[in-house]
């Protein structure tokens, strides 16, 4: 059976069991979401790199000392991981990631582009950036579970488990950032063109 | 010292005075969250070769 008709915890296995293809394909599986979950948070690619990287090497050491206890659930527990990674960067950062645009973007910046002339600006790509910075200003919890559940695809379960609270808290997370990114469109009467 | 506006102070402390909900997204949020998929897919990104190598590397050295 080729590698990718397996499921993660077969792969898991595999890994364990000395088949370095195992991880392979593991990474080669997930790679996107978890990276695009990290970068998501922390709005740096080399900084996002470098937790990428951290978060594997804490994954290879716990599946090589024979710790790892969560079949069928890789994906949740290497987020978790991930995202614990970026709590403690923030944390030795003594900053959150609530407001903080690591690219150097700025909501204000946009806020201007619509005054000048806002049917000319709206076009994809702007309205792609405009979202972006409207994501980065949610507060971080809202943030977090956006980014866990649309990038990661993760259930509320999950995202709760990761998080430390209940399933309706974070489903309740989900509803206010999605509220609050709808009334940001409204307030700067953006809207999606999607075709 | 991280400076707010009002603007984004306004934003931090949204009024979210919905009770935590008891089951999924309303309709509302769905076909919301929907119409947002494709926006936030264009964000996906994918770490650089370099990085899964030195990942391999290391798990090969153990």
């Amino acid at each position: 059976m080729k590698l990718q008709g397996k499921i993660d915890h077969e792969l898991v296995h595999l890994y364990i069991a000395g088949q370095e293809s195992g991880l392979e394909e593991l990474i080669r599986r997930h790679k996107s979401k978890i990276y695009t979950s990290v970068y998501m948070l922390v709005k740096d690619e080399y900084l996002a790199e470098d937790i990428f990287q951290d978060t594997f090497i804490k994954v290879i050491n716990t599946l090589k000392a024979g710790k790892y206890n969560e079949e069928g659930k890789f994906l949740p527990w290497v987020l978790r991981i991930a995202h614990n990674l970026v709590i403690d960067y923030f944390r030795k950062e003594k900053r959150t990631p609530v407001i903080t645009n690591g690219d150097g973007f700025d909501i204000f910046d946009v806020l201007g582009f619509y005054d000048e002339s806002i049917e000319e600006k709206m076009v994809r790509d702007q309205t792609h950036k405009d979202l972006k910075a409207m994501i980065q200003l949610l507060p971080s919890e809202q943030k977090e579970v956006l980014i866990m559940r649309h990038y990661g695809d993760m259930s509320f379960k999950d995202i709760a488990e990761i998080t430390n609270v209940s399933i309706n808290t974070a489903l309740g997370r989900m509803r206010y950032a999605l509220n609050n990114l709808r009334k940001m469109m409204e307030t700067k009467e953006l809207s999606l063109k999607l075709h | 010292m991280i400076q707010l506006s009002t603007f984004e102070l306004n934003l931090l402390f949204l009024e979210n005075t919905i009770d935590e909900p008891s089951c999924a997204l309303s309709k509302d949020d769905n076909d919301f969250y929907n119409t947002l998929k494709e926006e936030l897919d264009k964000e996906i990104r994918h770490p650089h070769p370099s990085s899964i190598e030195s990942i391999l590397a290391y798990s090969r050295s153990l």
